[in-house]
């Protein structure tokens, strides 16, 4: 089994299967740009980006994802409805952390380019967000509603057309 | 999720509904200024390459084109290469002026789109809520069919200029504006419309008082008409009167109460042109109907039904119940008058009544719930070709037998989801010389039925 060593941000090196780092397309990316190759033993990629607490969780991710079918762009997926839905149940475990994690590992997916993670772990902030009222997704988010009373009323007033067919 | 880039919490946009976008909208400045920034993306049925060409093995679909979320930056060139080819664009949705009319319309997008699209003949506008003063766009066609299902009204001002060939309009409760009498007025060749629901024919109503109660003088004739759920008012026969000959296609559902049927009676006596005629939860006592009906389907029709009789062109008649309670069909089924009745469907009923029914040739029984003990089935099939029996539980055995005994001249009988008997397989396989195809699909056969 071929081996590549990942360096996370906080210098830990993570020794892991080149293809499961090759789920990343910035991964492949710097391979290819850096000339490094299965040969190449003692090269470190380094990510920046991505602390080692996330690191350990995408290369799971990859690993147990490692030999899915790679979808297929030229089909009809992008006349697709977007479901939420259909998060596998070993995504939904995988997924089942604190927000603060949740959003990191949106962060890592993005700068990794891996579109699986990306896809599942915004499709697990759609589901929280979902059906909830305003206040609700403040409550859920921790967010603070900075409008003032009269931009509030604003805002009702824009959203009239779609609430009252 | 505060902490998160635009880009990253569009992303996540991309995985919600519009309501939940909107509320999003409303949690703090930030998040409205994200949706307002960032319409969703708009996805065409078709395939386009990153070059904005339509693939190669696609060109032979131009013809149909679905629009849910359009992108007009990305979207437009390939537009522009295919958009004398196509011919049809369903909009959908309810996005087209997302997030906010009046402040980033979309609805441009759409005239856009009508624009280049030169040899459109059908655009069908679906669930779309979109408010008049954001139309600005009139492109010209001449011969358009025009939909508009469940969606604002003033869609229409967008055809103002065009010749609109036909117009079918459904609503089960949106309001129509104003907007749609000046927009009539000005088709003088529209003579299609297929208008569903009470709000329809109150504007008809409205509009036909505008032209000083000359209904006669309105721009348009009814050719398909479907009233569902109306409350039909005695003054609507003002304007459907002067469409009657026009119309070819009537339905008429889940209207009451009875003392409105004489009107409806007299006005479908004037359709001297009709071909199919469907009544749903509906029933006419009696009826002198135009004997250029070919079609009738009467579901959850309780009642007599002599009517048909005097059908001397039916060719095709379905009776069936959509109810889950027991539907009993106190109908008769005597239909030896009507010699070019050739198709007969009867469908979840308790048939009370001998198939009378001599110049049938097919005839399918599905979900019969039951037949009256000592009720014969048939009286007179005599020119049966094809019998179905579907999904029948134990009432098969019963039909199957009736089969064998009085329409044993079928060539084609076929049995799916019942139960029979051996005496009854036994019986069907010794009387029916002229069989040629005898199908039983998931069919138990028993030794003796058993409730």
């Amino acid at each position: 089994m071929q081996t590549i060593k990942l360096q996370s941000s906080d210098n830990e090196i993570f020794e892991c299967d080149l293809a499961v780092a090759k789920c990343s397309a910035t991964i492949r990316t710097m391979l290819e740009d850096l000339g490094i190759d299965e040969n190449s033993e003692d090269e470190v990629v380094p990510l920046p980006n991505v602390n080692s607490a996330i690191l350990r969780k995408v290369i799971q991710f990859c690993t147990y994802h490692k030999d899915d079918p790679v979808p297929s762009s030229t089909d009809d997926d992008e006349n697709k409805e977007k479901r939420t839905d259909d998060i596998t149940s070993w995504d939904a475990d995988f997924l089942k952390v604190d927000q603060g994690t949740l959003f990191e590992l949106i962060l890592a997916a993005n700068y990794l380019d891996i579109r699986s993670l990306l896809d599942v772990t915004c499709k697990t902030v759609a589901n929280m967000i979902k059906g909830k009222t305003p206040d609700e997704i403040r409550k859920t988010f921790n967010i603070k509603n900075d409008f003032t009373p009269a931009e509030e009323e604003q805002v009702r007033k824009e959203n009239t057309w779609c609430e009252e067919k | 999720m505060e902490k998160l880039p635009q880009e990253l919490i569009l992303e996540i946009f991309e995985h919600l509904e519009v309501t939940d976008l909107i509320n999003l909208s409303k949690i703090n400045t930030r998040f409205k200024e994200i949706v307002r920034s960032s319409p969703r993306k708009w996805k065409f049925n078709l395939k386009f390459d990153k070059k904005g060409k339509i693939e190669s093995e696609r060109t032979q679909r131009f013809g149909q084109l679905t629009v849910k979320h359009f992108n007009p930056r990305s979207h437009q060139p390939a537009l522009q290469i295919c958009g004398s080819n196509i011919t049809s664009i369903t909009f959908t949705g309810s996005v087209v002026t997302f997030p906010f009319a009046g402040t980033e319309i979309k609805y441009p997008d759409i005239a856009m789109i009508l624009r280049i699209c030169q040899n459109l003949q059908h655009v069908k506008f679906e669930n779309l809520i979109v408010w008049p003063e954001v139309i600005k766009h009139m492109p010209q066609n001449n011969g358009i069919h025009v939909e508009i299902i469940e969606s604002s009204s003033c869609i229409l001002d967008l055809f103002l200029k065009c010749r609109v060939s036909a117009l079918w309009i459904t609503s089960k409760d949106g309001e129509y504006g104003t907007g749609i009498r000046g927009f009539l007025r000005s088709q003088p060749y529209l003579k299609t419309i297929l208008c569903q629901g009470q709000k329809v024919l109150d504007l008809f109503y409205a509009m036909g008082n505008s032209y000083g109660e000359n209904y006669e003088a309105l721009p348009f004739q009814l050719k398909i008409l479907s009233m569902r759920d109306v409350y039909f008012k005695p003054y609507y026969m003002d304007i459907l009167m002067p469409s009657a000959s026009s119309l070819t296609y009537l339905t008429i559902a889940d209207i009451d109460p009875l003392w409105q049927h004489h009107l409806l009676g007299d006005f479908i006596a004037k359709c001297s042109n009709l071909e199919e005629l469907s009544l749903r939860n509906f029933a006419f006592l009696r009826l002198k109907p135009p004997t250029s009906i070919t079609r009738v389907t009467l579901c959850d029709y309780v009642g007599p039904a002599q009517w048909i009789s005097d059908l001397t062109n039916l060719k095709s008649l379905v009776v069936m119940s959509q109810t889950h309670s027991v539907q009993t069909h106190a109908m008769e089924f005597n239909f030896a008058k009507n010699s070019a009745l050739e198709n007969v469907t009867i469908s979840s009923a308790v048939i009370k009544s001998s198939l009378d029914m001599p110049y049938v040739k097919k005839l399918k029984l599905k979900d019969i719930r039951d037949i009256p003990d000592g009720q014969e089935l048939i009286r007179n099939l005599c020119r049966i070709e094809e019998i179905q029996v579907e999904n029948c539980g134990n009432v098969t055995d019963k039909i199957v037998k009736d089969i064998a005994r009085r329409a044993n001249n079928v060539r084609n009988l076929s049995i799916c989801d019942g139960t029979i008997t051996n005496e009854t397989l036994r019986y069907v396989r010794g009387c029916c010389g002229n069989m040629k195809d005898f199908v039983m699909r998931n069919v138990k056969v028993e030794d003796e039925l058993v409730d």
